[in-house]
């Protein structure tokens, strides 16, 4: 069979974006099950920043599980920041990582819960030796204690920058106005190849 | 409507989505899209009978976007009505190397650090005429029905 013309081909390209819900699978973790009450909230660790000061900036958001369920969790036990070190496991912190110093338990978390997901909802700013230490939100609801574990390590992984911002939640309405953003382009180096280099049809090594 | 959710630890999560086929077509590539967390992929096409037939699966490795081109006279033939179906599994464990910091939930984003599950495939569309010509084809060539 011969492609008809470009046309076609190119309309062709189907996106199947993975998104609907599933029935049921054994023998592996799900994500994709769907509830409208009974189940809990994750808090969500959304990245870092670093301010012109040196101090950082650290973004929370949540996960309501529930698609419908809008629950208050009050500040306390059950909704709570701790500050830690070594921790290396999701879940309940262990309380021998719990530092004397914990600061307060309200850092400006939401007490109302919308349902589903909801990024970037607050931040709380952490000084500039915030090192080897972790800012913890814990949230316990409907039985189940989840947490979001803040750092400032692994810059690679949760540095937020505008284009961070912007992917996520767009400029505008959503975004942050007034920061200027354009994307870069990357900056290549060969380590031990300096100038400029040239290769051939036929020859594509341009060390020869 | 994205309903993800990969807890921090988590070993062997599980996606699905599914895709009705209104026409005929010839599916010429397949290549898996998911982020530092995604292992594997599989395409399945589920016919009109309800007879399910896995059209490929391949390992993920965040710093391979590979696209996988099928031969043509292996390029599925799928027939109208049918539904595709792409699994895909993820990996936020310390087991990972891609996963930086198993210690947190993951969920849809546009990051690398965040997920995403799509599956690129690149197809065309085919008359009926066209469709039944090709699958007679693959029969006369022994290569069966093409389309199952």
């Amino acid at each position: 069979m011969v492609i008809r013309n470009k046309h076609a081909m190119y309309n062709g390209l189907l996106t199947l974006l993975l998104t609907l819900p599933l029935t049921s699978v054994s023998g592996v973790a799900t994500a994709q099950i769907l509830h409208r009450f009974g189940q809990s909230i994750q808090p969500v660790y959304e990245g870092f920043e670093q301010n012109s000061d040196g101090s950082y900036t650290l973004w929370f958001g949540y996960l309501n599980l529930n698609f419908d369920e809008a629950p208050d969790v009050e500040l306390g036990a059950s909704n709570s920041f701790q500050l830690a070190s070594g921790v290396i496991i999701a879940g309940p912190v262990d309380q021998d990582l719990i530092l004397e110093n914990a600061g307060p338990i309200d850092r400006g978390q939401p007490t109302h819960f919308y349902p589903r997901r909801q990024q970037f909802v607050f931040s709380v700013e952490v000084p500039s030796d915030f090192i080897d230490k972790e800012l913890i939100w814990t949230l316990t609801y409907n039985g189940e204690t989840r947490t979001a574990v803040g750092s400032i390590e692994k810059g690679n992984i949760w540095g937020v920058d505008e284009g961070v911002w912007s992917a996520n939640r767009g400029r505008g309405t959503n975004g942050r106005t007034g920061v200027a953003y354009s994307n870069q382009p990357p900056a290549l180096r060969m380590v031990g190849v300096e100038g400029q280099l040239s290769a051939a049809v036929g020859n594509p090594d341009f060390r020869q | 409507m994205r309903i993800w959710t990969f807890p921090g630890g988590e070993e062997d999560v599980r996606t699905d989505g599914y895709e009705f086929i209104s026409q005929n077509i010839r599916i010429t590539a397949f290549q898996l899209h998911l982020h530092n967390f995604g292992t594997q992929q599989c395409l399945e096409v589920i016919y009109q009978d309800n007879r399910r037939q896995t059209l490929s699966c391949a390992f993920w490795d965040f710093g391979w976007h590979i696209a996988y081109n099928y031969l043509e006279d292996v390029q599925p033939l799928i027939p109208k009505g049918s539904m595709m179906h792409v699994t895909s599994w993820y990996n936020n464990s310390t087991s990972n190397p891609w996963a930086g910091d198993s210690r947190n939930w993951v969920g849809f984003g546009q990051r690398s650090t965040d997920e995403m599950a799509f599956s690129w495939i690149s197809w065309y569309g085919l008359t009926d005429e066209e469709f039944e010509a090709a699958v007679a084809e693959r029969q006369a060539a022994g290569l069966g029905a093409g389309s199952d």
